[in-house]
């Protein structure tokens, strides 16, 4: 009984680990219309489909791709009030993140999205090809272009965020893609989605 | 090649002088002195073949990979310090690759690939200290831990599995595990072959202690800041590390027992590290790991603040960026500044903590000089239009 | 005591089975290959594909599921899977080429072209072939995938029109990991796997960059260590491969 009892969690353990294969099945398509983003912090209108998943990078956040994580991903953050961090913080022990703050100058802007996004993805090689004025949903912001790589990866992945502050809250839109084809094959609607999407 | 003579020299005093614990001088010489180089070793074994096959294609990968800093010139005094610490005719068997990582870290693969990350340059503060922690990686190496540790680590995941099951143990742990860390009593070998290496090397000893009780010392005022327990301390049954503490511990006493002599090379560590020294310390800020940041800067500036290490204060406390954060910034920019630096960066972050603090004027005009001295900088057009908005 | 054990037991399992029930399912419905639409087998008759170099992995799988590599088995499956592909070509139409050695910019340029193909094939099975997880947009099935137009450079580096990626990764069950498989299977009706065997192959035009053929599957048949079980596993590979000798299959 002892024995088939260990057995039994064993193999619920080893269940689990086994099939832990990406058990997120939960997409819903982005049609070609407005769309209300990040539980209603922002609208917007894409020029093609996109998937949502279901899974939100923050409590007012949430991340589309078109042909997978590997390939692009466009993540959505928006009414980030003053202490909040931009990517929802999972451990605040291991991995704390560095908290917006509303006087924060364009500049501080993208340093507090470089260590948010390094610290949530664990990247260690970011580098900053850009940074210059822009606006996101008509609203005075930064736009910063940057490179990255993952561990042992051959691959140069490029990232073009926008932030911006609208009353006192923070809102981001990042977008990232191996820089060979897949950046620029998307980078457009990416920019249009930018520069019209709507800040609540 | 002066240290070897001069330990040559004290080994010989010490036998001469110390007839009544000759037993205990045998001791010592065979603890010291190193066991003749046999060559790079072939793999034997099924398993030291499966390694060096895995090793031989990670490395093709390490080759290309974007996280690989590549600059000869350090590249080729990191080489020459390993070389330093075990001897020329060990050394060519690695081949080194400095990984851009903030963490304190290095590692040596049964294939000779030796993993330097940036964060232990940023962390030594003399060549003696590289020395140790490259010499203890190598102590690996020879010892051939990484298959002894992957046998270990098979047997223990299984073991883990089970005990975990019955005693209800954290199940993450099982997956946290990796299969490259060595066992304790691997570490503690390693420890002590780097210990031997260091003592025949032109550097003292003592540098090894010193590295592991900072490394305590980093975490405690991490731990502190977070409000987390303190580790290190003790060492506890699934750890594959023995804690700093007792490492420091036993390489402090290794370090007397030798009672050699040696040169830090503080110096020339400095001068070497300088034009990278801010920029691995960007890494690290990125972090938001302001305690253990600032820890490292201390222990790095000691009693001798150059002008490099204001500049990487201001750095650390702009970026923090509370009221009193943005005058300590201000008041390091400015020291910087006045003691003489090259690097622009202690303009930029000088105008954007003036900024910051509201004073919009002066800080337009620290951003004005930057902008003089490195046009075309990747965040010019931002700073322009804020220099423009103070002007207005 | 041993009531309460019991009953946790089954509330694991329960809370296990609820979890990944949705995975469970969705494992089995596992897509195994693509063809491009409008892609005729026509097109590649005559044309120069060059190989690029397999990337072969072999060992075995202690009981909690260890990677441990194993050299002899990995050198055997390498060696096999040369002497395989150089029969294999008696079933191709079309001549497979070695990868030219390349040095500096250039071996760069192909490192980051074989990881984009690394990232585009894990793309494909995450997102389309695992139709639990396909992505909406994807839903129709048709396979339309690429390296995008900047891939004419590796056609102009090799000379050669089309290019095949071939990637096998094998992971033999240890004995306890098989009485673990006997034990799970046994008394909770649960499939665990023993043992991991995957492998892809793809065929990408190089002057478009479109990914013309995927073959993928994560539990591939034949024992690579063995002849006859890489012959099984190279013709699983290619199985259906455009370039394909009708004939040849009755060899």
């Amino acid at each position: 009984m002892k024995l088939h009892g260990g057995i039994i969690i064993a193999s619920t353990v080893a269940a689990m680990a086994l099939l832990s294969v990406p058990a997120n099945a939960g997409w819903k398509r982005i049609e070609v219309e407005e769309t209300k983003i990040a539980k209603g912090a922002m609208y917007a209108t894409p020029a093609s489909e996109w998937n949502r998943w279901s899974r939100r990078p923050a409590r007012r956040g949430e991340t589309w791709t078109k042909d997978g994580f590997q390939l692009n991903r466009l993540d959505f953050f928006g009414q980030i009030a003053d202490g909040e961090s931009i990517y929802k913080e999972r451990s605040k022990k291991e991995k704390p993140l560095p908290k917006f703050r509303s006087d924060m100058l364009p500049t501080d802007l993208a340093e507090l999205f470089e260590a948010n996004f390094s610290i949530e993805h664990n990247i260690t090689q970011f580098d900053v090809r850009s940074l210059e004025p822009a606006q996101l949903g008509g609203v005075a912001g930064v736009r910063m272009v940057y490179e990255y790589a993952l561990p042992n990866d051959a691959l140069t992945r490029v990232g073009e965020a926008r932030l911006a502050v609208s009353a006192g809250q923070l809102y981001v839109i990042n977008y990232t893609a191996p820089e060979l084809h897949y950046f620029d094959a998307s980078v457009d609607e990416v920019r249009a989605i930018m520069d019209n999407v709507e800040l609540k | 090649m002066m240290g070897r003579a001069a330990f040559g020299a004290m080994l010989l005093a010490a036998t001469v002088l110390g007839a009544p614990a000759a037993s205990s001088a045998q001791e010592d010489r065979e603890n010291f002195l190193l066991p003749p180089w046999t060559g790079a070793y072939e793999p034997e074994n099924i398993d030291e073949r499966g390694f060096w096959r895995e090793w031989d294609e990670l490395e093709t990968r390490l080759k290309h990979s974007k996280y690989v800093v590549r600059d000869p010139a350090l590249q080729a005094y990191v080489e020459d310090v390993l070389c330093e610490a075990v001897g020329n005719d060990r050394c060519t068997a690695a081949r080194i690759y400095i990984l851009r990582e903030n963490s304190f870290n290095a590692w040596m693969a049964p294939n000779g690939t030796m993993g330097v990350h940036t964060g232990l340059l940023m962390r030594m503060r003399n060549e003696a200290e590289l020395a140790s922690v490259l010499g203890h990686e190598f102590g690996h190496f020879e010892k051939r831990h990484t298959l002894q540790g992957f046998k270990q680590q098979r047997r223990t995941s299984d073991i883990v599995m089970w005990a975990a099951i019955l005693a209800g143990i954290d199940l993450t742990n099982i997956y946290t595990l990796t299969i490259f860390e060595y066992g304790r009593e691997q570490e503690r070998e390693a420890d002590l072959v780097g210990a031997r290496y260091l003592a025949v090397s032109p550097y003292p000893s003592r540098a090894a202690a010193e590295v592991w009780i900072r490394l305590i010392d980093e975490d405690d005022a991490r731990a502190e800041e977070r409000k987390r327990r303190k580790r290190n301390r003790h060492t506890r049954w699934l750890d594959s590390h023995p804690a700093p503490l007792e490492r420091a511990g036993y390489l402090a006493r290794a370090a007397e027992a030798a009672a050699d002599e040696g040169d830090y090379r503080a110096d020339r560590y400095s001068e070497v590290m300088e034009p990278y020294l801010l920029g691995f310390y960007e890494d690290q800020l990125q972090r938001n790991d302001f305690a253990a940041s600032k820890f490292i800067l201390e222990q790095l500036a000691g009693e001798y603040w150059r002008p490099i290490h204001w500049v990487m204060q201001g750095e650390l406390h702009r970026k923090r960026g509370t009221p009193r954060d943005l005058v300590t910034a201000e008041e390091s920019y400015r020291r910087a500044i006045n003691e003489g630096t090259q690097r622009p960066e202690a303009w930029r972050g000088l105008g954007l903590a003036l900024m910051r603090s509201g004073d919009r004027e002066s800080g337009a005009e620290a951003l004005t000089t930057y902008l003089e001295k490195v046009p075309d900088a990747p965040d010019t057009a931002m700073l322009e239009m804020m220099v423009r908005g103070a002007q207005k | 005591m041993k009531f309460a054990r019991l009953r946790a037991v089954f509330v694991a399992v329960a809370i296990t089975l609820c979890t990944f029930g949705v995975a469970v399912e969705s494992v089995s419905a596992q897509e195994k290959a693509g063809v491009r639409p409008g892609f005729e087998e026509a097109q590649i008759a005559g044309e120069k594909i060059v190989l690029f170099r397999p990337n072969v992995k072999v060992g075995s799988q202690s009981m909690a599921g260890l990677f441990e590599p194993r050299s002899e088995w990995t050198e055997d499956a390498r060696r096999l899977m040369d002497a395989e592909l150089v029969r294999a070509q008696s079933r191709l139409t079309n001549e497979l080429q070695p990868m030219p050695a390349l040095y500096g910019e250039n071996a760069q340029l192909v490192a980051e072209y074989e990881a984009l193909f690394a990232s585009v094939a894990s793309a494909v099975v995450e997102f389309q072939f695992f139709v639990g997880n396909r992505l909406p947009t994807r839903k129709k099935g048709d396979f339309d995938w690429t390296l995008g137009e900047g891939a004419e450079r590796l056609s102009e580096l090799t000379g050669a029109r089309y290019g095949l990626f071939i990637y096998t990764e094998d992971h033999y069950g240890s004995t306890g990991r098989k009485i673990l498989q006997f034990a799970a299977a046994g008394l909770l009706g649960v499939g665990v796997q023993s043992g991991v065997h995957k492998g892809y192959a793809g065929l990408v035009d190089l002057q478009t960059g479109h990914l013309l053929w995927l073959n993928a599957d994560g539990q591939m048949g034949g024992d690579v260590r063995e002849a006859d079980g890489m012959e099984k596993r190279v013709r699983q590979l290619l199985e259906d491969f455009p370039g394909s000798l009708p004939e040849a299959d009755d060899q």
